[in-house]
C-alpha cells in the first residue's frame, strides 16, 4: 500500500471510530433527554420534593352492644442521633426525668458516636408533645399506632391480632384487614434546604381514609361466660382443651365462640404460634354421635324410616365388611327411631344410613354443608374432610362408620351451622360474626343469609321432637329445669396412626332451646377429658350451667312463662 | 420659538419614574403580604391538622381507657370486692294481666314483661303521697334514734 493511501485509510479509520462514538453519544443522548426524560426529571423533582405518608386509623371492633373489643392507640418512639447531640450531658439531664431513666446511662447513650440509635418505645402523647416542644437537635420523635384488645384475652381467637406492621392476622382482624386499615394519606410539596415543606410552593394534600369500624354479632357478656365455664370444664374434667359455640339458630349470628387455651393478643408474641388458630373454624375432630342428627335427618326426610320405625339391634351389624358395634357392646332388640337417638345406638344409626344408601346418604350429608367452608367471616377457616363414594378412597363400610360421624372430619363451626338447621325448621343459615360495618358516615348491615334448605320444616320438627324425648328418656345431664332442650351428646375416638385411641375421647354436645321456638344453640366440645370419657358426663353438664345462664342473658322466660304469655 | 425647559423634561422623567418605581413598590409590597399572609395561614392550618390529631388521639386514648375500665374481668372483681355474688338461681314469677310491651303503661315502657293483660298494682289501695311517706321515714328514723337523712 502507498504511503498517501495508507494516511487516507487511517483517517477513514478515524473518521469511522468517531462517527461511531458520536452515534453511541447521540444515542446516549436520545436516551437521557427523550427515552428516559421522565425519569430524570422525577429524580430532580425528588430531590427538592418532600413526600409524606400519613398511615390511616385502623377500624374498631365492638361488640352487638357497641363495647370495645379492638382499638388503636397512639404511641410514639423516640430516636437519637448521638452524633449531632451538642450538649449531651444538659440533654440526659433533662430527659432523665422525663422518660424515668438513669442521667448516666443516658449520658453513656447520648455521648457516644453511633449515627442513630432508638432510645424509648411506647412513650405518651403528653411525653411526646414535651419532646416536640424542647425541640432538641439530634431527637426524633415518631408516632406509631399500636392495637389494643381492652377485655384482654376475650375472645382472642375471634378477634385475631394485628402485628407491629399493621398487619391483622386470624379471625377477624385478619378477615376484614383491608376493610380495618383504611388508607394512607400523602402529603407532598417541595421542600426547603432544612427539610420543611414550602408553605408558597407546589403542594398537595390527600387525606388519610380511615378504617371501617366493625360492630360484631358478640355479646361481650355470652362471650365472658363461655370461656368461663369452658376453662372451668376442661380443668376440671382433666382435659387438654375445650371449645364452645353459642349463635343464634335463625339468623346464624355468632354469639360467642370460645377455646381454652386461649392467648392475649395484647402480647401474642409471648404465646405458642399454635395458639393462633381458632379450633372452631379451622381445626377438624371426628363429631362422634353427634353426627346421628344429621344421619336420622336425612333418613326421616327421605322417607326411609319415620319415628315410629321399629329395627332390630342385635348389638352389632355389618357393612361393607366391616362389623359396628354399639357404644355399650350389648344388643337393644326391637327399637324406634327415638330410642336410636336417645341410646345412641350405632347399629340403630348404621340401619338408617343403610336404608337410605350410599348416594341420597352423602347427599343430604353436603347439604347440611359439610365437605366444604361455611365462610363465615373468620380467617384460616378449613373445610373439614368428606369422603364421598366417588372418591378412590372410599369403602362401603365408610358408609356404616360416617351414619354414626366416624371417618369423616368436620370443623365445630360446621357442625354448629348444621345442627342449627334443624332448629331453624331445616334451613341452613350462612354464619356470622360481623353484624354491621361503619365506614365514616355509611352503614352497612348484615342481613341474614340462607344458604339452601337441609331439610323440610316438617322433617325438622319431627326430629327436634325427637330430639327432646330422647334427652328426656335418657334422664341427660344437658337437661334444663323449665326448658325443653333438643340435643346430643357425641363421644368420639381420637384417630391415631393404626386405628384409634384406646381410651381418649373427644366428648360433645350439640343442643337448642327451647325447643318449640329455638333462640340459642350451643355446641361443646371436649377433648381428651380423663374423669369420665363420655360427653353425657361431661359436655351435657357444660351444657347444661352454660344454658341455664344464657336463658338469663338473652331473657328467655321458661316455657311454661313463655307459651303463657303467648297464648 | 418655544423651547421646553430641560428641567421640566427631568422632573416629568423623574415623576415617571416614582410612579412606575412607586407601583413596583406597591405590587411587590401587595405580593409580600399576601406571600406573607398565605405562609402564616398555612402554618396555621398545619397546626390546627396537628391538633386535630392530637385530639382524636387523646380522644381514642381516652376511649380505650374507659373500655378496659369496663373490662368485664375488672368490673367481676370490683363487683366480688363489693360483696355481690354472680346470679346462680334465677326464677321468673308468672303474674298474671302484667302489661305486655304491646300494651301501654309501665310494662309498655320497661318492655320487660311476659304477663297478658295491664294491672295496676296498687289499684286496691291509693299510692300514698311522697311527703307522707317521707314523714314516716322521717318518724321511724326519729323513732330508732337515727338521723334523719334527706332524699
Amino acid at each position: 500500500m502507498k504511503t498517501a493511501d495508507r494516511f487516507q485509510y487511517r483517517i477513514y479509520t478515524i473518521m469511522a471510530v468517531m462517527c461511531a462514538a458520536g452515534v453511541v453519544l447521540l444515542g446516549q443522548l436520545v436516551r437521557w433527554q427523550i427515552i428516559e426524560h421522565h425519569q430524570f426529571v422525577a429524580l430532580a423533582e425528588a430531590e427538592h420534593q418532600d413526600e409524606l405518608v400519613i398511615p390511616p386509623r385502623r377500624g374498631e371492633i365492638r361488640d352487638r352492644n357497641s363495647h370495645l373489643l379492638a382499638a388503636d392507640i397512639i404511641e410514639y418512639d423516640l430516636s437519637v442521633s448521638p452524633k449531632i447531640i451538642s450538649d449531651p450531658y444538659s440533654t440526659a439531664d433533662r430527659l432523665s426525668g422525663l422518660l424515668n431513666v438513669s442521667r448516666d446511662d443516658l449520658v453513656k447513650t447520648l455521648d457516644g458516636d453511633a449515627t442513630w440509635l432508638p432510645l424509648a418505645h411506647g412513650l405518651s402523647q403528653t411525653t411526646a408533645e414535651k419532646l416536640v416542644e424542647w425541640d432538641i437537635v439530634g431527637l426524633q420523635v415518631e408516632p406509631r399506632a399500636r392495637r389494643v384488645y381492652p377485655e384482654g384475652e376475650m375472645a382472642a381467637h375471634l378477634l385475631g391480632f394485628v402485628n407491629s406492621n399493621g398487619n391483622g392476622f386470624y379471625g377477624v382482624e385478619g378477615y376484614y384487614d383491608s376493610m380495618l386499615r383504611g388508607k394512607a394519606g400523602l402529603r407532598t410539596g417541595e421542600r426547603s434546604p432544612f427539610g420543611q415543606i414550602i408553605p408558597l410552593g407546589i403542594s398537595h394534600f390527600v387525606p388519610p381514609i380511615s378504617g371501617a369500624s366493625l360492630d360484631l354479632t358478640i355479646d361481650r357478656n355470652i362471650q365472658r361466660l363461655i370461656e368461663t365455664e369452658i376453662e372451668q370444664a376442661v380443668v376440671g374434667y382433666g382435659a387438654q382443651r375445650g371449645s364452645v359455640v353459642v349463635l343464634n339458630p335463625n339468623t346464624g349470628a355468632i354469639l360467642g365462640m370460645a377455646n381454652y387455651p386461649s392467648y392475649d393478643p395484647n402480647n401474642y408474641s409471648a404465646s405458642n404460634d399454635r395458639l393462633f388458630f381458632d379450633p372452631n373454624v379451622s381445626e377438624q375432630y371426628e363429631p362422634g354421635s353427634v353426627f346421628k342428627i344429621i344421619t336420622m335427618a336425612a333418613g326421616l326426610d327421605a322417607g326411609a324410616v319415620s319415628p315410629g320405625t321399629i329395627i332390630y339391634d342385635g348389638g352389632y351389624m355389618e357393612v361393607g365388611g366391616r362389623v359396628i358395634y354399639n357404644w355399650d357392646r350389648q344388643g337393644h332388640g326391637n327399637v324406634d327411631m327415638t330410642e336410636v337417638l336417645a341410646k345412641s345406638l350405632n347399629v340403630g344409626i348404621a340401619q338408617v344410613a343403610t336404608a337410605l344408601g350410599k348416594d341420597r346418604f352423602y347427599t343430604y350429608v353436603k347439604r347440611f354443608g359439610f365437605g366444604r367452608l361455611t365462610e363465615i367471616d373468620l380467617g384460616s377457616e378449613g373445610p373439614g374432610t368428606l369422603k364421598t363414594p366417588k372418591e378412590a378412597n372410599w369403602y362401603e363400610s365408610d358408609l356404616g362408620t360416617n351414619s354414626f360421624g366416624q371417618g369423616i372430619a368436620v370443623t365445630p363451626i360446621q357442625i354448629a351451622v348444621a345442627v342449627a338447621a334443624i332448629a331453624n325448621d331445616g334451613l341452613l343459615m350462612q354464619p356470622h360474626v360481623v353484624e354491621r360495618v361503619v365506614a365514616g358516615e355509611r352503614e352497612i348491615k348484615v342481613q341474614p343469609t340462607v344458604v339452601r334448605r337441609a331439610v323440610s320444616n316438617e322433617t325438622a320438627q319431627t326430629l327436634t321432637g325427637m330430639l327432646v324425648a330422647a334427652l328426656e328418656e335418657a334422664n341427660s345431664e344437658a337437661l334444663l329445669p323449665g326448658y325443653r332442650v333438643a340435643g346430643k351428646t357425641g363421644t368420639a375416638e381420637i384417630p391415631v396412626p393404626g386405628g384409634y385411641h384406646p381410651t381418649l375421647t373427644l366428648a360433645s354436645f350439640a343442643g337448642y332451646l327451647p325447643a318449640d321456638d329455638p333462640q340459642v344453640l350451643v355446641l361443646v366440645i371436649i377433648d381428651r377429658p380423663t374423669s369420665s370419657r363420655w360427653g353425657s358426663r361431661t359436655a351435657a353438664p357444660t351444657f347444661r350451667r352454660i344454658a341455664e345462664q344464657l336463658v338469663v342473658l338473652l331473657d328467655i322466660p321458661p316455657d311454661e312463662v313463655r307459651l303463657a304469655r303467648s297464648e | 420659538m418655544i423651547r421646553r425647559l430641560p428641567w421640566r423634561l427631568d422632573s416629568q422623567a423623574a415623576s415617571g419614574f416614582l410612579l412606575i418605581l412607586g407601583t413596583f413598590a406597591l405590587v411587590g409590597w401587595l405580593y409580600l403580604t399576601q406571600a406573607s399572609a398565605v405562609t402564616a395561614t398555612s402554618y396555621r392550618i398545619d397546626e390546627l391538622r396537628l391538633e386535630i390529631d392530637q385530639l382524636k388521639n387523646r380522644n381514642a386514648a381516652l376511649r380505650l381507657e374507659i373500655a378496659e375500665l369496663e373490662a368485664l374481668p375488672r368490673i367481676e372483681q370490683r363487683a366480688r370486692a363489693l360483696g355481690f355474688q354472680p346470679t346462680t338461681n334465677v326464677r321468673y314469677l308468672p303474674v298474671t294481666n302484667y302489661p305486655t310491651s304491646g300494651d301501654e303503661g309501665i310494662g309498655a315502657e320497661s318492655g320487660s314483661s311476659y304477663g297478658r293483660e295491664p294491672v295496676d298494682m296498687y289499684a286496691a289501695e291509693p299510692a300514698p303521697s311522697a311527703w307522707w311517706l317521707r314523714m314516716l321515714d322521717d318518724f321511724a328514723a326519729w323513732l330508732e334514734g337515727r338521723s334523719v337523712t334527706g332524699y
